[in-house]
C-alpha cells in the first residue's frame, strides 16, 4: 500500500439518542493511500456516511483519532479546517447539494472563488469551471440553475465542483444511487479518470454493484465497525 | 459584493411568500413608527405654539402668598416696556366668589387677567367673563346669558362668553375668568400671582432673560419658568405623550425582532444543506454569517424604502385631505385633528432600528448555524 493519505486511530462515532446511545462508527482502525480507488460498502447505517464525514472533517469522532495527510483534525482550528476542506477534499453528496442560487459554472466555480490562488482572476477560474464542465458532458449548460437541470447533469455538476481544486482526496457518498444507470456509469468513468490521470484517492459510499467491480479496494462496515477490507 | 448582493435577493426570491410577508410586516411597523411619530411631531408643535401664545415666553409665578400688588406689577410693567426686548406683559389675579343664574349659585374660583380680550363697563360694573365648561353645565348657562357674581366683597353683573376647558378637568367645576380691568378699583388688596412676558424676539435666549430677572426687586418671590426650561405643565403633558410614544416604538421594534428573528431562525433551520454545502466546500463560517445579515439587510432595506415612500404618501394625502380628525378628548369639546409632520429623523431612526433588528436576526441564526457540526446541517432535513 502507498503512503496514508487518510487514517482513523480507533474512531467512535457516537450520538446520544434521548437515554440510549447510536454509534455510527465503532473503534475502527483503517487507512487509505495516495491514489487509491475504494469503495465503502455495508447496509443503510454501517458508518459508510459516518467514516466519509468524519475523513473530510465535516463532524468530529467522540473518540479516536482522525490524521488526514499524517496530521490528526482535532488539532486544526476552524478556519484552517474549512481551507484543508477547500484545497485537499472534494466531496460528492448523495443529493447533489448544489447551490440553488447559483448556476452550474457558478457552483463548479464557487470552491475555487473562496480562496482564489495566487494571480489566478475570476475569469480564469469560470474558464476551467466551464472546462471541467465540458469534461462531465454538460457543455452549453454553464448558465443553467440547477432546477433546470435532471438529476444527471446535477450530479455531473456535483462532481465537476468536487474536481475544481484537483483534491488530493475526493469523497463520493452513493453517486449513483439517484441516477439512471447509464448516467451513473457516466458518473464512474469521470471519476475513475481523475483518480487514474490525477492521482486523487476515492473513496466512495455505495451499494451498487459497479462501482464496487470497477473499485480496487473493497471495505466493508457493518454496526460501525470494519468487517471486511479486501482488494 | 455585487454578487452576493445578487445571491441574497435571489435566495429571498425563493420564497416569495415568506419574503412578502416578513416585508409587508417590517413596513407596517416603519409605517406605525414614523406616522405615530409624524402625528406627535404636529401635536407637539401645536402644543409648543399654543404654550408660547397662551403661557409667554417667560413665565413668573408665586404660590407663596406674597403680597405683590397692582402698583408694584405696573412699576414692572413700565420697567419692561421700557428695556425694548418685550413686546408684551400679562399679569393674572387669583380671584374666588360666587357666581349665578337666576336661581342656581356655585363657588367660582379663576382668575382675572389683564389684556384678556374679556371686555369690562365700569358704570354697570358688567364684564365679560368665562367660565369652566363643567361650572356652565351646573348653573345651566350657555354663552350669552347674563350672570351675577360676588367676587371678593364686590357684586358684578358678567356676561358669558364661553365656557373653556382647562388643563385640569376638576378645576372646570370652579373655573372663573373676568378682566383684570374689573378688579382695578381693588387696588392695592389685589394679589398678582403670576406675570407673564413676551419677547419680541421670539427666540431670544430664555434662560439668560430669567437669570436677569430674577434679579430685579419687582419680581423677588416669583418662581420663573419657560417651556424651553421643561418646567411647565403643558412641557410635561408633551413629556407623557413622548414616553407613551418611546413605549410604542420599543413594543414594535421587539416585535418586529421577534417576527424576523423567528423567520429567520427558520429559514437558517430549514436551509441547514445548503449553509452546510457551503461549509463543506470550504467556506469560512463568516461568509455564512454575512450572507445571512446580507439577506436579512436587503429584506429590512426594501421594507424600509417601501415604508418611506408610502408614509411619505400616506402624510401628503392626510394633509391635504385637512389632516386626521379624531372626536373630542373628554372635557374637550373641539375634535382634535392631527396634521403629519414628517421629521427626517424618526425615518433615520427607524431605518437604523430596522437594520439593528435585522442584523440581530441574523446573528441569531448565525449562532444558530455555528453551533451546529458542517454534517448536522447536511442532514437537516434529511
Amino acid at each position: 500500500m502507498s503512503d496514508a493519505i487518510l487514517r482513523f486511530e480507533g474512531v467512535t462515532r457516537s450520538y446520544s439518542m434521548g437515554e440510549s446511545v447510536a454509534y455510527g462508527l465503532r473503534s475502527l482502525t483503517v487507512e487509505f493511500g495516495e491514489g487509491e480507488f475504494a469503495a465503502v460498502v455495508g447496509p443503510s447505517g454501517s458508518g459508510k456516511s459516518t467514516l466519509q464525514h468524519l475523513g473530510a472533517g465535516y463532524d468530529r469522532p467522540s473518540s479516536g483519532k482522525v490524521l488526514l495527510m499524517g496530521r490528526d483534525l482535532a488539532g486544526y482550528t476552524d478556519r484552517e479546517l474549512a481551507r484543508l476542506r477547500n484545497r485537499s477534499i472534494g466531496f460528492v453528496f448523495q443529493s447533489f447539494n448544489l447551490l440553488p442560487v447559483l448556476s452550474a459554472v457558478e457552483n463548479v466555480a464557487y470552491p475555487a472563488l473562496l480562496y482564489p490562488r495566487r494571480g489566478e482572476g475570476r475569469s480564469a477560474i469560470e474558464a476551467r469551471a466551464i472546462e471541467l464542465l465540458d469534461r462531465v458532458g454538460l457543455s452549453g449548460k454553464g448558465r443553467k440553475r440547477p432546477h433546470q437541470l435532471s438529476g444527471g447533469e446535477r450530479q455531473r455538476v456535483a462532481v465537476a465542483r468536487a474536481l475544481m481544486n484537483r483534491p488530493a482526496l475526493v469523497f463520493a457518498d452513493e453517486p449513483t444511487a439517484n441516477l439512471d444507470h447509464a448516467t451513473g456509469s457516466a458518473v464512474l468513468d469521470i471519476l475513475e479518470a481523475l483518480n487514474a490521470e490525477e492521482g486523487a484517492t476515492l473513496i466512495l459510499a455505495t451499494h451498487d454493484p459497479e462501482v464496487t467491480k470497477r473499485a480496487r479496494r473493497i471495505i466493508a462496515l457493518k454496526d460501525g465497525r470494519l468487517a471486511k477490507d479486501a482488494p | 459584493m455585487t454578487r452576493a448582493i445578487v445571491s441574497a435577493a435571489r435566495n429571498l426570491a425563493r420564497s416569495p411568500g415568506r419574503s412578502l410577508s416578513l416585508l409587508a410586516l417590517m413596513c407596517a411597523a416603519f409605517l406605525a413608527i414614523v406616522l405615530i411619530r409624524a402625528g406627535y411631531a404636529d401635536m407637539f408643535e401645536r402644543v409648543k405654539a399654543s404654550v408660547a401664545r397662551e403661557d409667554g415666553d417667560l413665565s413668573f409665578s408665586r404660590s407663596d402668598g406674597g403680597e405683590s400688588d397692582l402698583a408694584e406689577y405696573e412699576s414692572l410693567r413700565a420697567r419692561l416696556a421700557s428695556d425694548g426686548r418685550f413686546r408684551a406683559t400679562r399679569a393674572s389675579v387669583p380671584i374666588d366668589g360666587l357666581v349665578g343664574l337666576g336661581d342656581r349659585s356655585a363657588p367660582a374660583s379663576g382668575q382675572a387677567v389683564e389684556d384678556s380680550g374679556l371686555a369690562f363697563e365700569p358704570a354697570g360694573r358688567t364684564a365679560e367673563a368665562r367660565i369652566g365648561v363643567t361650572l356652565a353645565r351646573t348653573l345651566a348657562a350657555s354663552p350669552g346669558d347674563e350672570l351675577t357674581a360676588l367676587i371678593g366683597d364686590t357684586g358684578y353683573n358678567l356676561k358669558l362668553v364661553g365656557s373653556v376647558s382647562t388643563k385640569a378637568a376638576t378645576l372646570d367645576r370652579f373655573y372663573i375668568e373676568l378682566p383684570l380691568e374689573a378688579l382695578s378699583e381693588e387696588g392695592s388688596t389685589l394679589r398678582v400671582d403670576r406675570i407673564r412676558i413676551w419677547f419680541r424676539d421670539p427666540s431670544a435666549p430664555r434662560l439668560e432673560a430669567i437669570r436677569e430677572l430674577s434679579a430685579w426687586p419687582e419680581l423677588a418671590g416669583y418662581e420663573p419658568s419657560a417651556y424651553e426650561l421643561g418646567n411647565t405643565v403643558a412641557n410635561s403633558i408633551v413629556g407623557v405623550y413622548e414616553g407613551s410614544f418611546r413605549v410604542v416604538l420599543v413594543a414594535v421594534a421587539l416585535a418586529t425582532l421577534l417576527a424576523l428573528g423567528n423567520a429567520t431562525l427558520l429559514s437558517s433551520w430549514e436551509r441547514g444543506p445548503e449553509w452546510g454545502t457551503m461549509l463543506a466546500l470550504g467556506a469560512p463560517f463568516s461568509r455564512v454569517a454575512s450572507a445571512l445579515v446580507l439577506e436579512a439587510f436587503i429584506l429590512s432595506a426594501a421594507a424600509c424604502a417601501a415604508g418611506a415612500v408610502l408614509s411619505l404618501a400616506i402624510c401628503a394625502i392626510a394633509n391635504l385631505a385637512g389632516g386626521l380628525t379624531f372626536p373630542p378628548p373628554p372635557t374637550q369639546t373641539e375634535p382634535v385633528v392631527v396634521r403629519f409632520k414628517l421629521e427626517a429623523t424618526a425615518l433615520a431612526l427607524v431605518l437604523g432600528l430596522s437594520l439593528a433588528c435585522a442584523a440581530a436576526s441574523a446573528l441569531v441564526a448565525a449562532i444558530g448555524i455555528k453551533r451546529r457540526s458542517v454534517t448536522e446541517l447536511l442532514f437537516e432535513r434529511n
